[in-house]
């Protein structure tokens, strides 16, 4: 068997989904009736969206209020393509889900770039134009009335019997649902989701295109609700505007937010909860308390135990089992950079050409230029408040120029995000550090790798054997990047654990996991003591000899003057001086901006 | 078409408008001084109208019922805050937003059970009678709505921008950390906006409730049109969100009288999704965030 570390929490999980597996085949077995299958197929159809909300909202942190919208496609699309159509049910179910994604896509690909939330009330007009929609377009899908005489669900001809079958096929369905979503949890995407949900800026750092991430979830979650909606209208064998409404919506989000918006397994116990508390309530002949009900158990819930009963009982099962760790083995450090790519003929591997950058009437870098040769450690230096991170932050792609242009390598990088910069060969570290609190120290150096990761979505959801290779390559090089900054014996600790000079460290080494051609270091030693930070420069000439071009800021004088091999001199904005070490120290501008004129 | 209709839509889309005006500033207050959407900004117009009307139809007199609803959806808000948002104010911001969408089920399901399935009519504040201007024929009830509006506004306006209240809101809004060190007290800031908000959506609901009667489930309407205003506004400037407010009502309006009243409510979402779409760069190829909806 594997000896790699995740090995140790796979089985428990391989377990879990086993007994799941049986659980459902024994359902209909112990439970006979109409009803407890009904209830069930149910629950089924709406764990299914609800798995997909689980990705959405627990995973990718994006509320969308109109969830609904995509099981209104899925149940249209159904119902229209079986009975105008004469379609076989599971191929419509099919082309209505692609369809919903393929909508999914088109809104949320620019609204997932947007900030605030605003993905929430867009699919909330999503689904109210989609549900007006259905209501005036009579022609098309009957209006208020609606589309009877869906039939029963069928595969190519072979046709559902009752509704033991459905329940067969609807729990099917959820068992995929589950199996994708944990497939994604243990990825990439779910390490670079958790990345995301940490720091939006640390993961844009090194790689990560936030809404890429985001659409995806959003796409797959827009899939899984069509599911939810086809299956649902073969089991009501009709469907009308009523079917997913706003209530249906809330439905959703209650279930995840009860069940445990950060399990997969949270959206299958949440739709169970939410149709028994449903029915519980029918009995006992109080249906109008429902919505206080369920308002109620968001708001407690997510007060009192943000990650639901699937949270308590993780916690649980934790406390009782413990878990054991497994060291990473060390192997040999290789050359991590592919600078060769990426420098320009003259040896310039950075250039710098006006740069400006104002912030109302204050004007934080003006017309600042000047040239990074390749593999020298080049310094930016300057009091405070001279504009230094300002300029960093540019380069890094952090923000926006008012003017000018940044040159990596013979191609402009100064309109493009953080995460296209990084992807180019630049990584960073920050001066508040940015570590990821939520992954391992392992697992935040593999976030550094997202740029060389070539397994798509679809791979990682069909868990191909592509997948695991790259994981295990992936591992052995940020287990590499760790040993190299002589942190291998905290591989599966968490960074808040660990003391602050080595939590610097490790962000070094997520950026060295880039392979960068270029780092920039923002003021790598505040906060270090005497010895870490003679460490740091050692550490600062072995990152160059391993071919990679270094700049810093630094506030640490003695620092600069004994590691750079260039320093740029920053004052108020703009560039007083520049040279190597010994000229800079007796530029009498720099000597006037340090020692006040 | 003949400037008398002309005027007859726009006008009625101004009554409307004012609504969502006021949804619209209750969203930017709240984000700016909490960071949060807060989803429940139209159930308060829901709470005014139907407090109201079910306070007057109990034959209570009408000035009594009106402070009371106004004064319900203030202590609805500083509860809100209280006991929803502050406890919660280090919490991902996703974890906050979907707290107050579940605030808004929670009100809207105690209207149901409270106020029951059917919209509650109530009379004019001083009679149905219409009068005529520019043309156009309008409930006097309207003036209330335009009169409560302005008078709203004004008060909202000159606090923010002529008394230390103000600039205190102002400074949180721009940068909360600054204004703690400046020794501004984010809490009460943020009790006060949320209870004005709440105040402010109750009275929008009070003064419309005679033309469009209350319902349990008309908050969300109200919500997703006052966002619309607010985001178009830009989210930042209460003043903007109030035009881009006044906008929507009058452009809802428009549209169905001109083209049809089915398509008034897909005009307004198509808007709000379409103006997303293109804010968020449906041709634009990638490029550095500067906008203004991307700053919190």
């Amino acid at each position: 068997m594997s000896t790699s570390p995740r090995a140790v929490g796979r089985q428990p999980r391989a377990l879990l989904f086993a007994a799941f597996i049986v659980a459902i085949l024994l359902y209909p077995i112990v439970m006979r009736s109409d009803y407890a299958l009904g209830a069930a197929i149910t629950v089924g159809a709406m764990a299914i969206a609800s798995v997909g909300f689980v990705l959405l909202i627990g995973y990718a942190h994006q509320l969308a209020i109109g969830q609904a919208a995509f099981c209104t496609i899925g149940g249209y699309g159904s119902a229209l393509l079986v009975t105008r159509h004469g379609w076989d049910p599971f191929p419509a179910m099919l082309v209505a889900m692609v369809g919903a994604m393929a909508l999914a896509y088109v809104v949320g690909r620019p609204i997932l770039k947007l900030r605030g939330f605003v993905l929430a009330m867009a699919s909330l007009a999503l689904q109210l134009i989609l549900g007006f929609l259905a209501v005036q377009w009579t022609d098309l899908t009957g209006g208020a009335i609606g589309i009877d005489g869906v039939p029963r669900f069928a595969i190519f001809g072979w046709a559902v019997g009752g509704d033991r079958d459905l329940f067969y096929v609807v729990w099917g369905a959820v068992a995929l649902a589950v199996l994708v979503g944990l497939n994604i949890d243990r990825s990439r995407i779910g390490r670079e989701l958790k990345a995301i949900a940490s720091s939006e800026r640390a993961a844009g750092s090194v790689g990560i295109d936030l809404a890429a991430a985001k659409v995806r979830m959003f796409v797959l979650s827009a899939g899984m609700a069509s599911v939810a909606g086809s299956l649902t209208v073969h089991y009501l064998r009709l469907m009308d505007p009523g079917v997913f409404g706003f209530q249906y919506s809330l439905d959703i989000i209650t279930a995840v937010v009860i069940g445990g918006l950060t399990s997969i397994w949270g959206g299958v116990l949440g739709a169970a909860i939410i149709v028994a508390l449903r029915e519980g309530l029918r009995f006992a002949a109080q249906p109008l308390f429902e919505g206080i009900v369920m308002g109620a158990l968001t708001v407690l819930v997510l007060l009192l135990f943000p990650r639901g009963v699937a949270g308590g009982i993780a916690d649980l099962y934790r406390r009782i089992g413990s878990r054991s760790e497994m060291s990473g083995g060390g192997g040999a450090v290789a050359d991590f950079s592919d600078t060769a790519s990426v420098v320009a003929d003259d040896g310039t591997i950075l250039t710098l050409d006006g740069v400006s950058r104002r912030f109302g009437s204050l004007v934080a870098v003006d017309q600042v230029g000047f040239t990074v040769q390749r593999h020298s450690i080049t310094a930016l230096i300057g009091p405070n408040g001279a504009g230094k991170t300002t300029l960093f932050n540019m380069i890094s792609g952090d923000q926006p120029l008012d003017g000018g242009r940044i040159v990596l390598a013979g191609e402009r990088i100064d309109l493009l995000p953080p995460h296209r910069v990084a992807r180019r060969g630049v990584a960073r570290t920050f001066q508040n550090l940015e570590l990821f609190d939520n992954l391992t120290v392992l697992d935040n150096v593999m976030c550094g790798r997202a740029r060389h990761a070539a397994t798509g979505l679809i791979e990682i959801v069909a868990r191909l054997p592509r997948v695991a290779r790259e994981e295990r390559v992936q591992r052995a090089a940020a287990t590499r990047c760790l040993a190299f900054v002589g942190l291998a014996d905290a591989a599966h600790r968490m960074p808040s654990a660990l003391p602050f000079g080595h939590q610097r460290l490790l962000e070094i080494a997520r950026a060295l996991a880039l392979e960068p051609a270029l780092l920039l270091l923002d003021e790598p030693a505040s906060g270090l003591n005497d010895s870490e930070t003679e460490a740091l420069a050692d550490l600062i000439l072995r990152i160059r000899a391993r071919g990679v071009t270094v700049l810093l800021v630094e506030h640490d004088i003695r620092l600069v003057m004994g590691l750079a091999d260039h320093i740029v001199v920053m004052n108020y904005g703009k560039k007083i001086a520049e040279g190597a070490p010994a000229l800079v120290r007796a530029d009498p501008h720099v000597l006037a901006a340090y020692l006040g004129s | 078409m003949d400037f008398a209709t002309l005027a007859q839509l726009t006008l009625s889309g101004l009554t409307t408008g004012c609504v969502y005006a006021l949804v619209a500033i209750g969203f930017v207050l709240c984000a700016n001084v909490s960071g949060i959407v807060n989803f429940a900004q139209g159930e308060y117009v829901m709470v005014g109208g139907i407090v109201t009307a079910g306070l007057v139809s109990m034959k209570f007199p009408l000035g009594v019922a009106i402070v009371i609803a106004v004064a319900l959806g203030a202590v609805l808000g500083l509860v809100q805050e209280r006991l929803t948002v502050a406890p919660i104010r280090r919490a991902p911001m996703f974890l906050q937003a979907t707290v107050a969408l579940g605030v808004a089920v929670l009100i809207r399901s105690v209207a149901l059970v409270v106020w029951g399935k059917d919209p509650y009519g109530m009379p004019g504040f001083i009679g149905d009678d219409a009068f005529l201007f520019l043309g156009a024929l309008l409930p006097l009830q309207a003036l209330f709505v335009w009169g409560a509006t302005a008078l709203f506004l004004a008060v909202t306006f000159w606090l923010l921008k002529y008394t230390e209240l103000g600039r205190a809101i102002r400074a949180v809004a721009i940068n909360p950390r600054a204004a703690r060190l400046m020794g501004i007290e984010i809490g009460r800031i943020s009790m006060l906006v949320f209870a004005a908000s709440g105040a402010a959506g109750a009275l929008a609901g009070v003064a419309i409730a005679p033309i469009t009667s209350a319902s349990w489930d008309s908050g969300l309407e109200f919500g997703v049109k006052g966002f619309t205003g607010a985001i178009i506004g830009g989210f930042r400037s209460p003043f903007w969100a109030t035009v881009a407010g006044l906008g929507i009502g009058m452009l809802e309006s428009l549209s169905a009288g001109y083209v049809s009243s089915e398509a008034k409510d897909i005009v307004t979402y198509g808007v709000l999704l379409l103006y997303l779409m293109i804010r968020g760069g449906v041709f634009a190829l990638g490029g550095r965030a500067t906008g203004a909806a991307d700053q919190h």
